[in-house]
């Protein structure tokens, strides 16, 4: 019984649907790095990939409304997201500009937040690679069923009946290996966080 | 004595630095005096816009019209000193005054012989850009209290071609890249019309309170804590005639500052508030300073700890 | 339901195997709770390292933000000018122009309202420079060791900025998370405003910056200023 594909994403869209829109941002938290890295896919230019993202989920939350749930949200994402990206490429060979700057386009990041976040800066550098170097040891760290769970799932995408299944425990158990797997991560990240990125080293 | 004959000296022995020199001489005389329709790609933070730019100058008085080829409509008409940005999809017009003598290119007119100990001013040798052999120029910061500029200047008519806004480390921070540029002996009033009707939208300007000062004792720069190279350059046209001056522009001759100074709020911060701080808009760097009885604001398009020293650097005369 | 309990049905939520009974529950939760909320982030940036998808900095704008603030400000602007907008009523329309203020942070409802400004919270690379600069080229002390003293803040001076030799340092604060941002945003844009009717060099990247608001600081003309200008 694979019927319940996506509960979880379901419930958040119903709500959006039901005019709680800050569910959207759940949404949004949860699938920008895989939107990013999908689009990045399709430009030329990968800096270009945040804001094609963001476009994609604008469309997205507009067509929300018409999402019936016959497929998984993100493969519906997905599909949004591609053609975004399709588009931007049209419209970017027809005219190198692609950045409308209408009161619609209103973005938080500001130039220089732009630049802090171009990827080219040793800055955002360093921050990335230390959420990187942070994720990896925490990982690492873990004891070898919780790595294998959140692992199988994270990366294999996995559901938690075929991790049981691979791993060899009860449903259950995979829940909560995979839980306690994200716990120890999230509390490694939090202390990052919170100690300020880039001052890692004297906190840890 | 010992330092003009320095000067002399090294403005001598640096020959490609007065061969530069020349170039961005003739560069400013051309973008004051000539008449010009060009598409350029403006690049700035990782974003690009294509914008059409016709500049006209005619019997000294500059005409401009700047286009947005987005397809928002957006424009900005220059007609000397009158700036107008139109937003057709907003319905709005925007009016501000700019600097009659300045238009959207950038013209380094305040470069002097000291501009050598803090920029190095040279020529790279020679590029194809749009079919033309253009001269490149570069104007590099020795050091990281301002940005510098390289031109690709057209070899003929040495307008710019391309120009790049960029840091000490050589980080491109703005480029302006002509994709055709035509020279032009007259422009016709239409081509410099906005497209939109101007009965159609609302009208704003905007709305500039900066307080009027009723400071005890003036407040003026300290040479020695001002970074290098940097100095006033002139004061606010409008100064006041008497009583302390609150307005003050601080170059290096290339890169500009204001630097306004005003009553301390009399109103104190909320807790926790921290007003303090370096802001940046665009390429613009903004940090306000309160001292006892007054606060120092500047702001320029520089990096942002030039705007802190030199606002540190005003000081109870 | 304790709370460990609880972020186990956030993270079995997260992967779509919540029974939907449970999930109502949960969901509200998150959207109520900012810790469950950055749990929830943080599942997918574990995720994104895992197979290798860009991650972001937590403090740089990642694209929900940028997309949470966006929607609050088509909100906000929805709910101030528009007629009406299908679908939705008056009502709910402010509550979402409300969300990005409320649920989400001020630091939203501050780039919002400010949208223009922003606040360098770590030093940059760039403003990095000087200080290095200064301390490789022996700039005279005074520049760099006036006393902060009277400073209504303590700033790191640029000497100690480059001594810290390469822990971040930070000699601005920041200050777009409180209202006083908001209180304090509108001047600075004034004074950006007036630093460019003297200067050139900051014409074009002023209307250039993405997030260049006609709006902001303006008032609306009269009609004698109007017919003054034809």
């Amino acid at each position: 019984m694979l019927l319940s594909v996506d509960t979880g994403d379901l419930g958040l869209v119903q709500r959006v649907q039901k005019g709680d829109k800050t569910a959207f941002d759940l949404l949004v938290l949860k699938y920008q790095h895989k939107v990013v890295k999908l689009v990045t896919r399709y430009l030329r230019d990968p800096s270009d990939a945040e804001d094609v993202a963001q476009e994609a989920f604008i469309k997205a939350y507009r067509a929300l409304p018409q999402f019936r749930g016959d497929s998984a949200f993100y493969t519906w994402l997905y599909r949004i997201a591609i053609n975004t990206a399709k588009n931007a490429i049209v419209s970017r060979d027809r005219s190198p500009i692609d950045f409308d700057l209408d009161m619609q386009n209103i973005e938080e990041s500001n130039s220089m937040q732009m630049r802090l976040a171009d990827p080219e800066t040793p800055e955002s550098l360093l921050q990335t690679e230390e959420i990187r170097v942070t994720v990896n040891e925490a990982i690492d760290a873990l004891p070898e069923d919780l790595r294998t769970a959140i692992v199988l799932r994270e990366l294999e995408g996995l559901s938690y009946e075929d991790i049981a299944q691979a791993m060899d425990c009860p449903v259950g158990t995979v829940r909560s290996r995979i839980f306690r797997a994200r716990e120890a991560i999230d509390r490694r990240l939090s202390e990052v966080f919170e100690g300020g990125l880039g001052r890692a080293e004297e906190s840890g | 004595m010992g330092a003009v004959t320095l000067l002399l000296f090294a403005s001598v022995v640096q020959a490609g630095t007065v061969d530069a020199r020349e170039w961005i001489t003739r560069m400013n005389a051309a973008l004051a005096t000539r008449s010009y329709d060009g598409v350029f790609i403006h690049a700035m933070s990782g974003k690009r816009q294509t914008l059409r730019l016709i500049h006209r100058m005619e019997n000294g008085r500059m005409a401009e019209r700047l286009i947005f080829a987005n397809g928002s409509g957006w424009e900005v008409v220059r007609n000397g000193s009158e700036w107008v940005a139109y937003f057709p999809d907003l319905k709005i017009a925007r009016v501000e005054t700019r600097n009659r003598s300045w238009g959207a290119m950038v013209t380094l007119n305040g470069l002097s012989e000291d501009s050598n100990r803090n920029y190095e001013i040279s020529t790279a040798g020679t590029e194809r850009l749009l079919g033309r052999t253009a001269q490149l120029v570069r104007v590099d910061p020795r050091d990281g209290f301002r940005y510098g500029y390289r031109f690709w200047l057209d070899q003929q008519t040495a307008m710019p071609l391309k120009t790049q806004r960029i840091t000490r480390n050589g980080e491109v921070l703005e480029e302006i890249s002509f994709l055709t540029l035509e020279m032009r002996t007259s422009i016709p009033d239409e081509l410099l019309k906005p497209d939109v009707d101007p009965d159609t939208l609302k009208w704003l300007r905007p709305n500039i309170h900066v307080d009027k000062p009723s400071l005890k004792t003036g407040v003026a720069p300290r040479k020695e804590l001002m970074p290098p190279g940097f100095r006033v350059a002139f004061n606010n046209p409008e100064a006041e005639a008497k009583g302390p001056r609150t307005r003050f522009i601080v170059s290096d001759g290339v890169n500009w500052v204001s630097v306004f100074i005003e009553p301390a709020d009399k109103a104190q911060p909320p807790p926790g508030a921290r007003p303090d701080g370096v802001v940046l808009m665009g390429l613009s760097a903004t940090y306000v300073v309160r001292q006892e009885g007054y606060k120092v604001t500047a702001v320029g398009e520089v990096p942002p700890l030039t705007v802190k020293s030199i606002a540190d650097a005003f000081q109870p005369e | 339901m304790n709370e460990q309990e609880q972020i186990s049905q956030l993270s079995a939520l997260f992967d779509n195997e919540l029974p939907p009974a449970q999930s109502g529950m949960v969901i509200r939760r998150a959207l109520k709770d900012p810790a469950l909320r950055a749990s929830w982030g943080h599942y997918a940036l574990i995720g994104a390292c895992i197979r290798g998808e860009p991650v972001h900095a937590g403090r740089l704008p990642d694209v929900a933000e940028r997309v949470r603030a966006r929607l609050a400000a088509e909100a906000e602007h929805e709910a101030a000018s528009a007629p009406a907008l299908a679908g939705y009523d008056t009502a709910e329309r402010s509550r979402f122009a409300r969300y990005g203020r409320g649920v989400l942070g001020g630091a939203i409802a501050a780039g919002v309202a400010i949208v223009s400004l922003v606040v360098v919270r770590n030093m940059s690379p760039l403003a990095a420079v000087p200080a290095v600069q200064l301390a490789q080229a022996g700039v005279p002390a005074a520049v760099t060791s006036q006393p902060q003293a009277q400073s209504a803040v303590s700033l790191v001076t640029p000497v100690q900025v480059a001594a810290l030799d390469g822990a971040p340092p930070s000699y601005t604060t920041p200050v777009d998370n409180s209202p006083a941002a908001q209180r304090f945003g509108l001047p600075l844009a004034n004074y950006v405003v007036a630093h460019s009717e003297v200067v050139a060099s900051a014409s074009l990247s002023t209307v250039m910056n993405a997030n260049y608001d006609p709006t902001l600081g303006a008032v609306e003309m009269t009609k004698d200023e109007i017919g003054a200008r034809r």
